[in-house]
């Protein structure tokens, strides 16, 4: 990846080889074996995010995107590597969070647990609001009723508690507060996961307006291919913690390089019974174990262009065409 | 409304009215319903949340909760016996044998106290006991006499399953249950235990037992909801190519259309307890004719922002505590006409093998 | 933008009302009222109280309301069995048990509700903080209420009741000491439930520092899962403070007490069993209303 720099070439976010590793718990058997072993949840992963661009972080369960997240809201600090937002190295030296906090936010994947079920929508909106700006409460008033306004609910809304909304307008909430202190940057965690389909098209909708209108950058982990598809500008892919692809959202979904992605892609179903790509797909394995994942490539083992090279060196992330970076030995092949 | 009665219909439910009764209020969860399943299709029923695709698996099945489900009106007609009329040990015999289901959870679905080869093994001796088989009976028998129990169902001290004449027969037949579900090493799989299965392997483990005595029907309830994309895709593989190889019907209930588009042969679009649309796949996705069904591909994204804007549908599904009058959808139609709030659309066929209940088609 | 009729989705049977806990206390008390059990837990509980109160306050403004002076002996035949005169007859000095029974309810009531105050408050805080805090401080609270956890309330509180000498307050403070405990491993447990809940970490990213997570989030989360505990535990503190002024550690006579009573009486059990009887029917009926209500607010709060 290219931007040794600190100077950010009009990215808000990038992070540098960033590994967030978990130590597991040894017990006390004292022949176990020594050393200490861990998850390796994210494994070396750099990213760049193009300011008012939408990031989607591609990937299944077990790749790490989450953990990715939080490492990069600090949530979760990573073990290693860097993380520069807003021209501001934010894993060195002493983290001012509200700072931080004031310009990046955070919607999170479930509606049900995202909102203090004690606390009125309007108290739940208001809450980064007090505690990053520190407004008067004339001013947090009219912030959080133009926030609420924003994602399409009313004053009335704004009496409820949780328990008294459906999920699509829980997450409304959701997004209401986290842009109501008028951040630059928004990471969402599977924001449409949990709704229905004509739910998730209303929110879908909702964020696309809501970035144009507020000069918005998104990072939106999904699972989901059309959702990423959809929404984004670029694409990271994931696998076991790693980046394996990486590039404009069209160019990898059109053609991707990856083995991985060539079969993620082609098992996200369509609605199109003419195209049954779904019933053509074929891999074999399971996702790997993160405490002892696979030498080299960790796609390997499952991969069909798998040569010996492949178990012994980790494939650097190259650029294969303008803009599309993966990380395979033979991507030349996979074309 | 022609039911045709030929001899390759399996299913044939009609004027299906499912209610849930609490305290407060009563629920229509299921409005007359109206299908018919054929041998060895595969049937999508397509819905979003609350719009009674779960109620009409479970009541075909027989495992609604009777209060504080209750079945209002209707049959549900397989093989010509009304299995709404029969008592539950009776239905208990159409359970797993004829009719099997497999669910979204199988981390729920299995028992995490026995190892996978054991509840397969179970699966197949309570239907072949049922069914009468010879070699297993044997065993079965002697076991009641040890047990001193007639019960049809006793079986349930798995681990006795090792011993003896019978576990060499039942670990063949369990075998052969993993090989059918393309599971790479059976031998190891069939004494693991279920938490230490991926959710891919679980869900074929459920589907190994649902098919372990090839019932004519199986329900599949979401099954690939909880599960990573490409082990969908091997999901949903798995069950086409079983369908023809156990000759079983699949009815799969999920709320993605785009799954439906990929494995169904046909597809039944649900609203708020009604059959809005009922078509062969291809119909369906070239000249979707009710509004409901339209709105619902149209939210669909399919391709990038800049290129096909979503067009979500308005509004909210009625709430069912409330009687409804005319047609469920009116309230969120582009195409609304008078009549559509006054009576209720009745499911026509207006194409062959094309249904639709809407008063764009006529009364 | 979209317009909000284009995207509201109405939940018919919503109810937004801006006095949410009045919402709450509304179907908690019809919820009560509705069950049997609850309710005549709820009676004997105010009566309990009411009789508490009126008692107190006749104590300090020195107005006898029972109907006999209860420290007064022999204002009747000694050992007299119930009658019309003496409700619940009178014991071996002449006095009469009703009256002492009614005056001794203020006691019994204040120290149980302030051992369960003190252990709620203490323990919660306690508690919670451990579970946001983890590390040392967890590790160290683990393993004293373990120890805790080890012994017999009513050996423990006699230990630290000894040590400190008999007395009302004595005893009330050995009980608070020994109560909290549990309630610091509840509360820890609740609040390791919701501390991966998302609106926790949406509040640090709303800038808020561990104290107000836990004041503002996590005890106002846990308080019902707590209170449903506390109801249920009133009528134990109850029991084993019974227990300690039946030991005498407590009240000094002549001053009333229904534990003590049980003890003084026991002796004329098979003269005059109506003696001990009556102050043990009390002290059940106290556990006995309790815990009813407690169920009832379990059932109103937590059930289906």
């Amino acid at each position: 990846m290219e931007s040794s720099s600190q100077d950010l070439d009009g990215n808000i976010l990038v992070t540098k080889r960033l590994k967030k590793y978990y130590p597991i718990r040894r017990g006390f058997n004292p022949f176990s074996g020594g050393g200490q072993r861990f998850v390796k949840a994210v494994d070396d992963v750099s990213v760049n995010v193009p300011r008012g661009k939408t990031v989607a972080i591609l990937g299944e369960s077990g790749c790490g995107k989450t953990t990715l997240a939080r490492a990069v809201t600090l949530l979760s600090p990573p073990t290693e590597g860097e993380i520069v937002f807003d021209g501001q190295n934010i894993t060195k030296g002493k983290v001012n969070y509200k700072k931080i906090y004031r310009e990046m936010q955070m919607v999170f994947q479930d509606p049900d647990s995202s909102l203090d079920p004690r606390l009125k929508v309007r108290q739940s909106v208001a809450e980064p609001c007090k505690g990053l700006l520190g407004k008067d409460e004339a001013n947090i008033n009219s912030m959080v009723m133009t926030s609420l306004k924003a994602v399409g609910l009313t004053e009335e809304h704004a009496e409820r508690i949780p328990s008294h909304l459906s999920g699509g307008q829980k997450q409304r909430v959701a997004i209401a507060r986290a842009i109501a202190p008028q951040p630059k940057l928004v990471i969402l965690d599977e924001p449409t996961s949990a709704l229905d389909a004509s739910v998730q098209a209303q929110i879908l909708n909702l964020l696309l307006d809501l970035q144009k209108n507020y000069n918005l950058t998104y990072v939106i982990i999904t699972h989901n291919i059309s959702v990423a598809e959809y929404l984004s500008d670029l694409l990271v892919v994931m696998y076991a913690g790693n980046v394996v692809e990486y590039g404009p959202s069209s160019s990898i979904i059109a053609k991707p390089r990856h083995p991985y992605t060539i079969t993620l892609i082609a098992s996200a179903p369509i609605p199109n019974p003419w195209k049954r790509n779904l019933l053509n797909t074929e891999i074999k394995g399971e996702v790997p174990s993160a405490i002892n994942p696979p030498s080299g490539c960790k796609f390997h083992p499952r991969c069909p262009y798998a040569q010996k090279i492949c178990s012994e060196q980790i494939p650097e992330l190259r650029e294969i065409s303008p803009g599309q970076f993966v990380s395979c030995h033979f991507a030349e092949k996979t074309g | 409304m022609e039911t045709s009665n030929n001899a390759n219909q399996l299913l044939v439910i009609s004027d299906l009215s499912i209610v849930y009764q609490s305290k407060k209020q009563s629920l229509l969860a299921l409005d007359k319903t109206t299908i018919e399943i054929e041998k060895n299709t595969f049937v999508a029923i397509v819905g979003e949340s609350g719009c009674g695709k779960s109620t009409l698996a479970l009541s075909i099945i027989g495992l609604l909760a009777i209060p504080p489900a209750k079945i209002a009106s209707g049959s549900i007609n397989y093989k010509s016996v009304n299995l709404v009329e029969l008592k539950e040990n009776q239905r208990r015999q159409y359970r797993g044998t004829e009719i099997a289901m497999i669910f979204q959870e199988p981390l729920t679905s299995l028992n995490p106290v026995y190892k996978v080869g054991d509840q397969i093994a179970e699966a197949i001796v309570v239907r072949e006991e049922r069914q009468g088989g010879k070699e297993i009976d044997a065993g079965v028998q002697v076991m009641q006499k040890t047990y001193r129990t007639n019960s049809p169902d006793f079986p349930s001290r798995l681990p006795r399953f090792r011993r003896g004449a019978l576990a060499k027969v039942l670990r063949e037949e369990t075998l052969d249950a993993l090989k059918r579900v393309r599971i790479a090493d059976p031998e190891q799989v069939i004494d693991r235990y279920p938490f230490e299965l991926s959710g891919g392997m679980r869900q074929r483990v459920m589907i190994a037992m649902a098919l372990a005595k090839k019932p004519a029907l199986l329900i599949a309830d979401e099954p690939t909801t909880a599960l990573d994309v490409t082990t969908q895709a091997q999901v949903l593989k798995l069950m086409k190519v079983l369908m023809d190889e156990v000759n079983t019907s699949i009815l799969l209930i999920t709320h993605d259309l785009a799954v439906a588009s990929q494995v169904a042969d046909r597809v039944v679009v649900m609203y708020a307890g009604d059959i809005v649309e009922d078509a062969q796949v291809f119909d369906m996705f070239a000249e979707p004719m009710h509004p409901y069904s339209k709105g619902l591909l149209s939210c669909i994204p399919t391709g990038s922002k800049d290129k096909s804007k979503l067009t979500p549908i308005p509004g909210s599904v009625p709430n069912l505590s409330e009687e409804q009058i005319g047609c469920k959808y009116a309230s969120r139609c582009p195409n609304v006409m008078n009549i559509c709030t006054t009576k209720r659309p009745r499911l026509l066929e207006v194409k062959p093998k094309h249904r639709v209940a809407c008063f764009l088609y006529g009364e | 933008m979209l317009s909000s009729s284009e995207s509201d989705e109405d939940l018919t049977s919503s109810n937004p009302s801006s006095a949410i806990t009045s919402d709450r206390v509304r179907a908690t008390l019809s919820s009560i009222r509705s069950n049997k059990g609850a309710l005549m837990g709820a009676t004997i509980v105010a009566i309990f109280a009411i009789t508490a109160i009126v008692v107190f306050i006749a104590g300090v403004l020195h107005v006898q309301v029972t109907p006999y002076n209860p420290l007064k002996q022999d204002v009747g035949p000694t050992l007299a069995p119930p009658s019309i005169h003496f409700l619940m007859g009178t014991d071996n000095l002449g006095r009469d048990v009703f009256s002492r029974i009614i005056t001794a309810t203020p006691n019994d009531f204040s120290v149980s509700l302030v051992v369960i105050g003190f252990s709620l408050l203490v323990g919660s805080l306690i508690g919670t903080y451990a579970a946001f805090n983890g590390g040392l401080l967890d590790e160290a609270l683990m393993r004293v209420t373990d120890i805790f956890f080890a012994i017999p309330a009513l050996v423990l509180a006699m230990s630290i009741g000894i040590a400190l000498g008999p007395g009302i307050t004595n005893m009330t403070i050995a009980l608070m000491i020994i109560w909290w405990p549990p309630y610091a491993r509840l509360a820890r447990g609740e609040a390791l439930k919701i501390a991966h809940q998302n609106y926790i970490e949406a509040a640090r990213l709303s800038g808020a520092g561990r104290s107000r997570i836990i004041l503002g989030h996590a005890l106002p989360n846990i308080t019902i899962t707590l209170l449903v505990y506390a109801s249920l535990d009133v009528g134990t503190v109850i029991l084993v403070y019974a227990g300690l002024s039946y030991l005498g550690l407590a009240v000094r006579p002549p001053y009333p007490d229904w534990g003590e009573m049980v003890s003084s009486y026991q002796d004329f059990m098979l003269s005059s069993p109506w003696l001990p009887f009556f102050p043990g029917l009390v002290i059940a009926l106290g556990v006995v209303g309790f815990s009813l209500l407690g169920d009832g607010l379990r059932d109103a709060l937590q059930g289906s």
